[in-house]
């Protein structure tokens, strides 16, 4: 084998391995989370209060890096419906100091349920920690799914959208990917 | 396309070629530390932000810290490894633009898709550009949108790419990427451009400048002409007045016969001085210009010391100034030399020491430095105790027309031409000369020239001043020529001078106008038994020349001495003369003594069959001369047993003979048999050809006696 295409094999090879690696990260990065099925009406063993209007539960991991962006997201979405007329709460498990809690509390327009044995995120089948349910002021579920775009990632996506459109009570679907950490699983 | 315009564009692409190389070398190296700078805050930022993934409460290792771990390593080991052994390169700077690109990815993905690390993309495509090759943008752009397409590819659920409502987000991404790409290809189109320009215009500079410095040194070698022949004019002009200015005398009708006299030694004297000083400047502009030939022949150190000896003697006695030859160490009986060249050279130095002499003396030091070298030299050191010289002299002594000062020209003579001719001289015989001077002490010129391989040669000892002594002879002028000498030549003033020359010096002259009467001649002198001693032969003649003459004459098997004259004295006529058959060469105008000392040369007294051999001082004694008498009638038995020796094959006998023969040849006088002699002992102790060096002691003892 000639120099030249002894060359050309290791700059093959030196792509290869940095594509497969960058590809095994995306493809992570962009698998949706297994998603639960909620409740199609406000359950009334919740703990957390009704006030009327209309209700977001967020379930969380207590250490998801990725549950960030779900929050950043959800910021967005508020920013963007100022009349609408909801609660949102973060129901995160454990009840330990933790990262995401703190990231929570940094949200002016966020209730936060320490669900220190999981009840309540059972109630609401919260199993991969960004997913959300939107409740109306009726109690029926319009909406379900994630809202980032992949695994911790900001920016324009459909799951934000869909969140939109049912908060504005636009048409519009009323589920998407979810990505992140699994909250229920393991040992 | 002129050859001129043809060299600058060769030169300016050349420059361009460096330039690039220069800029792709630099901004390689800056990759390089940004590379690694950014792989380091690459892993820092995944155990930062995303250090682990969660399954439930089960922990692992986030694959983004993989990442940046693993194919955040092979990134740097790429960039680096080309750096290092191709750098400057294509295959290099295409590397590292994946590379660095891939980081900015990296980045991108570590952050969560932060906006400000997608400035990284933007401001690596700019640093990019510094290599000013748009391909590379290219590469770089690329990697930038195979991740967003790639997201796509994957999962084409995923928001990031292919779904339509974030098509257009993707084109927008790709659509700002080339935007910065237009305009920075853009850039890099036109800084090459510009650095071609600056390669093009360096080169024409260059080239103005190299034709500066070839004008400068053509006019300083014009400069240098120029001087020379002012110099030379004035050198020759000089005695060139004297000359006619003293013939002008001459022609008063009222000069009186000593005033004549003197005229006539003032402008023979400037006549000679002319002549000295045009053989020197035609020796001179031969060695400039490249066509000064010198031989490499077996020729013997110790018989030109004896010859330059011989010759410089009588002058420095002249003078009242001791002559000494000292061979300091044993010497080679032959090194591959110029013996023409290697003689005039010390002729020249030894002339020069007893010019600046005027008490004490001169002393010629030989040795042989590293015989058993690859490279042997024979030193031949001419001191003496004259007025010496200062640094300063010293520094312009090997310039022509240049002596120690202007006022030595006027006090000592000498055409300033002589060491400058020397020490080129002894470059072409591959040495050089030196000179250690004191004022008011003393001068010693060294004389170092290579003498070829001696391996089988014979070295010489024993050698000492008594050899010259013994061999000295008298002034040329005031010897003896008996000898018959067949004169060729046609021109009636040459004619008479010679001829008057050689009767003065007691030659028998037979005389013939052209080439072929002197064949006629020779070959009818030849038949009747009484051959001519040496033919001398002019080289230009009517009906047959010189050189047609001498061809023909041994083709007919004429063996005896044929010397050739000749009005030339350029390169070559000397080769040409000896290649016709001559066996020696002058050049007209003919000096009396050059033309005894050539006549004796081939016909000396030792060879006379009524003359001992050296010629007999006058108040030598009566006792001394029955000795050598007695001494010469023995020779006849001497070689008798010679031949006896010979003829059984006794080398033994041989040597013995010769061993006698070299002690006793000496002391009567004959120093050329106590030579030969010699030679055949020495030849019998290396277990040289012996038959052959006696065969040769033989011809010498028959022509001895």
């Amino acid at each position: 084998m000639g120099r030249s295409l002894w060359i050309m094999a290791l700059v093959c090879g030196w792509l290869g391995v940095v594509g497969i690696g960058f590809g095994a990260m995306v493809n992570w990065e962009n698998t949706p989370g297994e998603q639960g099925s909620p409740p199609a009406r406000w359950p009334k063993a919740s703990r957390i209060a009704r006030t009327g209007r209309a209700t977001l539960v967020i379930a969380a991991h207590e250490h998801c890096p990725c549950t960030l962006a779900t929050l950043r997201e959800i910021s967005k979405v508020l920013r963007q419906s100022p009349d609408a007329d909801v609660d949102v709460w973060a129901v995160i498990d454990g009840s330990e100091p933790s990262e995401v809690a703190d990231a929570a509390a940094e949200f002016p327009w966020l209730h936060v349920l320490r669900d220190r044995d999981a009840a309540e995120l059972r109630l609401f089948d919260g199993l991969t920690s960004g997913e959300v349910s939107l409740y109306g002021a009726d109690g029926a579920l319009r909406y379900h799914g994630g809202v980032t775009g992949s695994r911790g990632r900001e920016g324009a996506n459909p799951g934000a959208a869909a969140l939109l459109s049912a908060i504005l009570k636009r048409d519009g679907p009323r589920a998407a990917p979810v990505y992140g950490c699994a909250i229920q699983g393991g040992a | 396309m002129i050859p001129d315009d043809t060299a600058i564009e060769a030169r300016a692409q050349a420059l361009y070629e460096q330039h690039s190389t220069d800029v792709a070398m630099r901004t390689d190296r800056m990759f390089g530390m940004l590379i690694v700078a950014e792989w380091v805050v690459g892993i820092y930022v995944a155990l930062t932000f995303t250090p682990v993934s969660w399954n439930g409460h089960v922990a692992s290792i986030s694959p983004h810290v993989w990442v940046a771990l693993v194919p955040g390593s092979a990134l740097v080991i790429g960039a680096l490894t080309t750096l290092l052994l191709r750098p400057g390169t294509r295959l290099s700077r295409h590397v590292i633009a994946v590379a660095q690109m891939g980081f900015g990815t990296l980045f991108i993905h570590l952050t969560g898709g932060r906006m400000e690390t997608h400035f990284h993309i933007f401001g690596s495509l700019a640093f990019l550009a510094f290599y000013r090759d748009w391909p590379v943008l290219i590469t770089g752009t690329v990697v930038a949108l195979i991740d967003n397409v790639a997201r796509g590819l994957i999962c084409p659920d995923d928001t990031g790419a292919l779904t339509a409502l974030t098509t257009a987000r993707v084109f927008e991404h790709a659509g700002w990427i080339w935007f910065e790409d237009i305009f920075l290809i853009a850039s890099c189109v036109r800084g090459q451009t510009e650095m071609r320009a600056i390669a093009r215009r360096m080169a024409q500079l260059e080239h103005a400048s190299n034709l500066e410095a070839l004008m400068e040194a053509a006019e300083e070698s014009n400069r240098s002409k120029s001087e020379f022949l002012a110099n030379m004019s004035h050198e020759i002009r000089t005695p060139m007045t004297a000359i006619q200015g003293y013939a002008d005398l001459l022609m008063e009708p009222d000069t009186t016969e000593s005033d004549r006299l003197e005229y006539v030694q003032t402008i023979r004297r400037n006549g000679e001085h002319l002549l000295r000083l045009i053989n020197d400047i035609l020796d001179l502009s031969k060695i400039e210009a490249g066509k000064m030939t010198v031989e490499h022949i077996s020729c013997s150190p110790a018989s030109v010391l004896v010859d330059v000896a011989s010759l410089m003697r009588v002058r420095a006695l002249d003078k009242a100034l001791q002559f000494d030859v000292v061979y300091e160490t044993d010497i080679p009986a032959t090194i591959q030399s110029d013996p023409t060249r290697l003689r005039q050279i010390v002729v020249n130095l030894v002339g020069n020491a007893i010019k600046f002499t005027e008490r004490g003396g001169i002393r010629i030091g030989v040795r042989c430095e590293q015989p058993d070298s690859a490279n042997p030299r024979l030193r031949i050191a001419v001191a003496d105790t004259g007025i010496g010289m200062t640094e300063e002299q010293i520094g312009v002594l090997f310039m022509a027309f240049s002596q120690a000062d202007t006022s030595t020209t006027r006090r000592f003579g000498g055409t300033g031409l002589g060491l400058a001719i020397c020490r080129k001289l002894a470059g072409l015989l591959g040495g050089e000369v030196t000179v250690q001077s004191t004022p008011g002490q003393g001068t010693s010129f060294f004389l170092d020239i290579a003498t070829g391989p001696l391996d089988g040669v014979p070295m010489l000892s024993g050698y000492s001043e008594a050899g010259f002594q013994v061999e000295a002879s008298p002034a040329s002028d005031a010897r003896h020529v008996d000898a018959r000498v067949l004169l060729a030549e046609d021109g009636r003033d040459n004619q008479i001078l010679i001829t008057t020359h050689l009767r003065k010096a007691g030659a028998h002259v037979t005389m013939c106008e052209n080439g072929r009467l002197a064949v006629q001649a020779a070959l009818l002198a030849s038949a009747s038994g009484t051959p001519y001693d040496v033919i001398l032969m002019d080289m230009q003649m009517p009906e047959l020349d010189g050189y047609g003459a001498t061809r023909m004459l041994r083709t007919q098997g004429y063996k005896g001495p044929i010397i050739a004259l000749t009005a030339h004295a350029m390169a070559g006529d000397r080769e040409k003369c000896l290649a016709a058959g001559c066996d020696d060469y002058l050049t007209k105008p003919i000096d009396r003594a050059t033309l005894v000392e050539a006549i004796l040369r081939w016909h000396t007294p030792a060879r006379a069959e009524h003359a001992p051999p050296n010629a007999l001082d006058a108040d030598e004694d009566d006792e001394m001369a029955e000795l050598r008498a007695d001494f010469a009638l023995r020779l006849p038995e001497i070689a008798s047993e010679l031949v006896t020796a010979m003829d059984a094959g006794d080398e033994v006998q041989v040597r013995h003979i010769a061993h006698q023969l070299k002690g006793a040849a000496g002391g009567y006088g004959y120093p050329a048999l106590s030579t030969v002699a010699h030679r055949v002992e020495e030849a019998a102790r290396h277990g040289h050809d012996v038959a052959a060096a006696a065969r040769t002691l033989l011809k010498a003892i028959r022509e001895a006696r």
